[in-house]
């Protein structure tokens, strides 16, 4: 045999085995390299809205900076009123109700210079929400940095009806994804939510927020305030200022500015906006067309459909491999926990539908490979432990969704709004698997009617149903009346 | 699922995606890293350092030719770094010989067969040049052009070392039939 025909017949038979400790390193570190760089600042493809306001601390702060505005407008109105007009409770109602919203304006990078030593060009932000109809236009910039180069990074989300379109314009390339008219609902709510949720969130971090002076722009006066925010990260030091212009009489923000701390030079700027809300959308502005000179990574007709869920983790070794992906939440109002999971074994020979055999409505759960047995709540010191049951099952692609309620066995704490839950999981494999899992379950929804229970829950189990439709037999009324049972066993 | 839809939804922040280039290119890699070194400990850090490092640009990453290609040069190139990093160290690599690993520690490492210690103790006589120019072409399917670029040095050159590297090779392997 020719030493090469032998080289290649040796490669054919060779085979590694990984031990568990190397393996579980070896996709944990790369696991959090990748999440990482997830949350920098950089977005090349982002198919949300959200996600976008999620992964970039100045979009963040932004949000947040807009968020003030309105807190701001409560402290102008308390000033003036013997007694106060707003309580903290009104204010996400105050921003809810604007029915368009237009940041424009400039992201700048102060903690990065050019290789050179030059500062980086700042990007210009042109965002549009169209609340009323569901639309949004969304820039993301970021940075990638090395020793020898600076490259910056621009891409953009336009959201409408069914389709999303991703503008990369760094690589000057565009994909289009599909959206189901539920994930639409959904990401309305979300960023609905994420707005309000920004609000009480940094009521907390502020800190000598006062007021610094007085401008004329166009004629009318604005009070100039300036108020310091804890690093959203390291939640230790104050690492941004937000300097926003709001015209006493009417609450109306004309300009917002957010400087970094940065260091060995001090405050420096970093984005600079004017919000204006309720203003009249350009022609063009939602419109999916791909720019010329860009590359269609597909069309619309090929728009790769989004999935429900998000995240997930897995775990491989030689006997195993092992996924466990919460796909969608909800916070019921009596502080019961609606969660759909999977969880599979690609490795395993057992049919996957075996575990859910025989199962009843607030029996045990389905013993899967990894089962989320309870929750608890997330990012805080708590004894509350809730417990999960079966309530109903699905299957889509070949992959089955268990649905369970899970009992809190105490008074839920407000945090889990803010942080959410962690499941506490088991395993039912023997041996098992030397993994640790660090999971987190959202608060999702708040889930308060029959309405919304038919809307979000069933419309859920549906969206991940082959056949469209969510099992029968689920109703908000018998749910509860299950976790009201629950409470009263002797067991809980 | 298809490279290039693993990598998508990598990009889109789908750990999944990730997970499952990892399950997918895991093995080859460590075997192609085996065969490179001759040592596990390399192999596994070799391995290591190119998935956290792809983990953590593939928001970037342009896929331009092929994947696997792709990551059995990175993890050719990192192979090279390691060696040349504890051979500065003064560390030999004939202490790590591939028997070193203890096969009643399954979670400590990773575990070869016959083959592949064959294969590696084989590939082990080779110059490392020579060596890596033989693995990727044999193994990795590179093109010339490919690894000359991978390794920064001209065509010619690859051609010549994997030239050298499989004559090297013949005798290597009639002396093993002998034995």
């Amino acid at each position: 045999m020719r030493p090469i025909a032998k080289i290649k017949t040796l490669f054919a038979q060779s085979n590694v085995t990984v031990g568990s400790e190397a393996d579980s390193k070896m996709v944990n570190d790369a696991l959090s390299a990748f999440d990482e760089s997830m949350r920098t600042e950089a977005a090349v493809v982002q198919p949300s809205v959200r996600r976008i306001i999620m992964k970039s601390r100045i979009t963040k702060l932004a949000a947040a900076a807009v968020i003030i505005i309105t807190i701001v407008l409560s402290i102008v109105v308390s000033d003036k009123l013997a007694n106060p007009a707003y309580a903290i409770t009104d204010l996400p109602r105050l921003f809810e109700e604007a029915k368009v919203i237009h940041v424009e304006g400039w992201e700048y990078f102060p903690n990065h210079r050019m290789p050179d030593g030059r500062k980086i060009p700042p990007v210009e932000i042109d965002d549009w929400i169209d609340l009323e109809n569901g639309q949004s236009r969304m820039t993301g910039a970021g940075l990638s940095v090395d020793e020898n180069s600076v490259r910056i990074m621009i891409a953009e989300t336009i959201s409408s009806g069914q389709y999303k379109l991703s503008l990369n314009h760094t690589d000057k390339n565009a994909t289009f994804f599909k959206i189901s008219d539920y994930q639409r609902m959904l990401t309305a709510n979300r960023t609905s939510r994420l707005i309000r949720g920004q609000v009480l969130g940094v009521i907390e971090q502020l800190e000598n927020f006062k007021k610094v002076g007085q401008e004329e722009i166009d004629g009318v006066k604005y009070d100039i305030w300036l108020g310091e925010l804890l690093d959203p990260v390291r939640k230790h030091e104050y690492t941004h200022r937000l300097k926003i212009w709001v015209c006493p009489d009417t609450g109306e923000l004309a300009r917002t500015q957010i400087w970094w701390n940065v260091e060995g030079s001090g405050w420096e700027l970093g984005a600079d906006y004017e919000t204006s809300y309720n203003v009249e959308i350009l022609n063009g502005v939602f419109e999916m067309t791909v720019p010329q000179g860009y590359v269609a990574v597909n069309t619309k007709e090929q728009a790769i459909p989004m999935e429900l869920g998000g995240g997930g983790v897995g775990y491989s070794d030689d006997k195993y491999s092992l996924s466990l992906r919460p796909e969608i939440s909800f916070t019921m109002r009596d502080g019961s926990v609606l969660l759909g999971w999977s969880s599979s074994d690609s490795k395993s020979k057992t049919p996957p539908e075996e575990p859910f055999r025989g199962l009843e409505f607030g029996g045990p759960l389905p013993k899967l490979p990894v089962e989320i047995c309870g929750l608890r709540p997330a990012g805080i010191s708590s004894s509350v432990t809730y417990t999960g049951y079966h309530l109903a099952y699905t299957q889509k692609a070949g992959k089955l969704i268990e649905w369970s309620i899970f009992v809190p066995d105490g008074t839920p704490l407000a945090s889990v709004e803010q942080f959410g839950y962690d499941a506490i999981y088991r395993f039912n494999l023997e041996p098992k698997p030397k993994w640790t899992i660090g999971l987190t379950a959202e608060y999702g929804l708040l889930i308060e009617t029959g309405e919304d229970f038919d809307k979000w829950v069933l419309g859920a189990m549906a969206e991940l149903s082959d056949e469209g439709k969510a099992p029968t037999g689920l109703t908000y009324e018998r749910v509860l009346r299950l976790a009201e049972e629950v409470r009263k066993s002797p067991t809980q | 699922m298809q490279d290039m839809l693993l990598l998508m939804r990598c990009k889109q922040g789908d750990r999944d995606g990730l997970r499952r280039i990892y399950e997918k290119y895991r093995d080859g890699l460590l075997i192609l890293a085996i065969a490179l070194s001759h040592d596990v400990n390399i192999s596994e850090d070799a391995v290591h350092d190119t998935f956290v490092k792809f983990a953590g640009s593939v928001r970037d990453f342009k896929l331009t030719g092929s994947l696997k290609a792709y990551l059995a040069a990175c993890v050719a190139n990192r192979v090279r770094d390691l060696i040349r990093t504890r051979r500065n160290q003064a560390c030999r690599l004939e202490q790590h010989r591939l028997s070193s690993v203890d096969l009643n520690d399954p979670g400590k490492a990773v575990i070869c067969n016959e083959q592949l210690e064959r294969l590696s103790s084989a590939l082990a006589g080779l110059p490392h040049e020579q060596r890596e120019a033989v693995v990727l072409r044999a193994y990795g399917q590179m093109r010339f052009s490919v690894i000359a670029k991978s390794s920064g040095v001209s065509v010619n050159t690859v051609k010549g070392r994997y030239r050298y590297g499989i004559g090297k090779l013949r005798s290597i392997l009639n002396g093993e039939v002998r034995k």
